[in-house]
């Protein structure tokens, strides 16, 4: 519709086509937040299924978890090989006795790989696993160093540090829920304790 | 043909080396970023390096907790974000370690925490900050099983 | 907590002595220094940002048409934005909650075919005279916050 000029600078027709093209993407977006579907992934699916007719929310629904368990999976044997070639680059943090075991990553840990590649199905595995180093390294430096235990306790938690977090510490402060409902008196020990500056009132 | 011209492609995967070396730096992996700083130096790019301020208020730190109760005390880590209330602590903290917020008493430097205030008026900002957190019997803090339920 | 204090700015003064040689080695084509400087500054795990130096884009300012647009909009508002082709995404950003108050965490960049994340320049997205055309979307906070609620269920 748009009137081209009868001579047609190369100039102001990228300038359309810039215009053309965003405006394009910003109605899929548009529709993805009306469906509760962030600009990510609606950019994300976009640009994998390029090409393809389906609808990027359509093929976030049909076809993403295929993809996101086929990211795991390669996530999973790149490990192995890793662990295969016995000083692997991450070979510090793997104590051997864990090896045998393939680490399971979560699809959300999974998802949030591929949409920071914006839909990159190869630089997801490298994400995922990269991140998947580091937060074993957050846990280690927070004194969890046994690996098979954090990889345990993050597969519980779907990958996030919080939630293994909670799940290693819980045992810890096990005793401090039994003297909550504790029935004694403890009224005076405040005195007793060396620590004068633990109640500030 | 793409609407970019071949300037600003080349440009566009030249900035995408920066973001992976920024994120494989970050990440500790020094594999990946001792390839891509070779990749780089084969290109011989005009680069800027900075530390990157990380801006505290919006990330998530790990703050050094000290649970005490009358008897003992223990370390633990939780991870919080600067900007959030006292009371919203106090919820994460018992939905994670089922301390009810009634039994929780916070403690960061010389003051007894509030409820509406942040984490960050109290001087909390980066990874390894410490707080104290003090457990009231239940009894004290006149709580019954029953309201617990609620 | 000063021992710790002091532990901190001594790994910052040893990351940006790093940097700055990594910088170096880079920029003279040193390969094999550079390799393993990366190295170094990754073990040393703090944040970075490794950017293009200014020379690689022009100074000169253009103005920017930026559409700006909703879930509900049904055509875009225009406004003119004075910027530098080298600037990135995320003062872009910034730059937009100054003006106008939105947040950050609010804004989607267009351009062209492209969803752009923060640390790319509008150069990199092909935009360089008066005239080129990004689109700003804005995000309403509760789809935002509700999208950040789903990936914590995913």
């Amino acid at each position: 519709k748009p009137l081209a000029p009868p001579r047609q600078d190369p100039e102001l027709m990228r300038q359309n086509r810039m215009k053309e093209e965003g405006l394009k993407l910003i109605q899929q977006i548009r529709e993805g937040e009306k469906k509760g579907v962030s600009p990510e992934e609606v950019y994300a699916a976009v640009c994998i299924s390029r090409g393809s007719d389906v609808s990027p929310c359509d093929w976030l629904k049909s076809e993403l978890p295929h993809l996101l368990d086929e990211i795991c999976a390669m996530a999973a044997s790149v490990q192995r090989d890793y662990k295969m070639g016995h000083s692997g680059p991450r070979g510090e943090l793997h104590n051997p006795a864990t090896e045998s075991e393939v680490v399971q990553l979560s699809r959300a840990e999974a998802k949030k790989a591929w949409l920071a590649t914006g839909g990159d199905t190869e630089k997801a595995v490298q994400h995922l696993l990269r991140n998947r180093h580091s937060k074993l390294r957050e846990l280690c430096s927070l004194g969890f160093s046994e690996v098979s235990r954090c990889e345990e306790a993050l597969r519980l938690s779907g990958g996030e540090v919080q939630g293994a977090l909670s799940l290693l510490q819980r045992p810890l402060l096990q005793p401090f829920h039994q003297r909550v409902w504790n029935e004694q008196l403890e009224p005076h020990i405040d005195l007793k304790h060396p620590d004068k500056q633990r109640m500030c009132r | 043909e793409p609407a970019e011209q071949h300037g600003s492609v080349s440009l566009h995967s030249t900035e995408e080396l920066c973001v992976e070396l920024t994120q494989a730096i970050e990440a500790g992996d020094t594999q990946a970023a001792s390839q891509l700083a070779i990749t780089m130096a084969r290109q011989q790019l005009k680069l800027k390096f900075q530390l990157a301020e990380k801006n505290y208020m919006d990330t998530e730190i790990s703050l050094a907790v000290a649970v005490e109760d009358a008897s003992s005390s223990c370390c633990v880590t939780v991870k919080v974000f600067p900007h959030m209330t006292i009371a919203s602590l106090k919820q994460q903290v018992f939905l994670e370690y089922g301390f009810h917020p009634r039994v929780q008493r916070w403690v960061i430097g010389q003051c007894l925490c509030t409820e509406p205030r942040s984490l960050a008026s109290y001087g909390v900002r980066r990874d390894g900050d410490t707080a104290f957190l003090y457990l009231l019997s239940a009894r004290q803090a006149r709580l019954t099983r029953q309201l617990c339920q609620q | 907590m000063a021992a710790s204090e002091g532990q901190n700015l001594n790994a910052l003064k040893e990351a940006e002595d790093l940097a700055q040689a990594l910088s170096e080695a880079l920029n003279c084509g040193g390969k094999e220094e550079a390799g393993r400087i990366a190295q170094q500054l990754a073990e040393l795990n703090v944040p970075v940002s490794v950017r293009l130096s200014q020379e690689a884009y022009s100074q000169d300012a253009i103005k920017l048409k930026v559409g700006v647009e909703d879930a509900q909009s049904e055509c875009s508002v225009h406004i003119t934005m004075t910027v530098t082709p080298g600037i990135t995404i995320s003062d872009l950003k910034d730059k937009v909650n100054t003006k106008y108050g939105f947040h950050p965490s609010l804004q989607r960049w267009v351009i062209g075919k492209r969803l752009a994340r923060d640390p790319e320049t509008l150069c990199s997205h092909g935009v360089k005279r008066d005239g080129d055309q990004a689109f700003l979307y804005i995000q309403s906070a509760q789809a935002a916050s509700l999208s950040r609620e789903q990936h914590k269920q995913d």
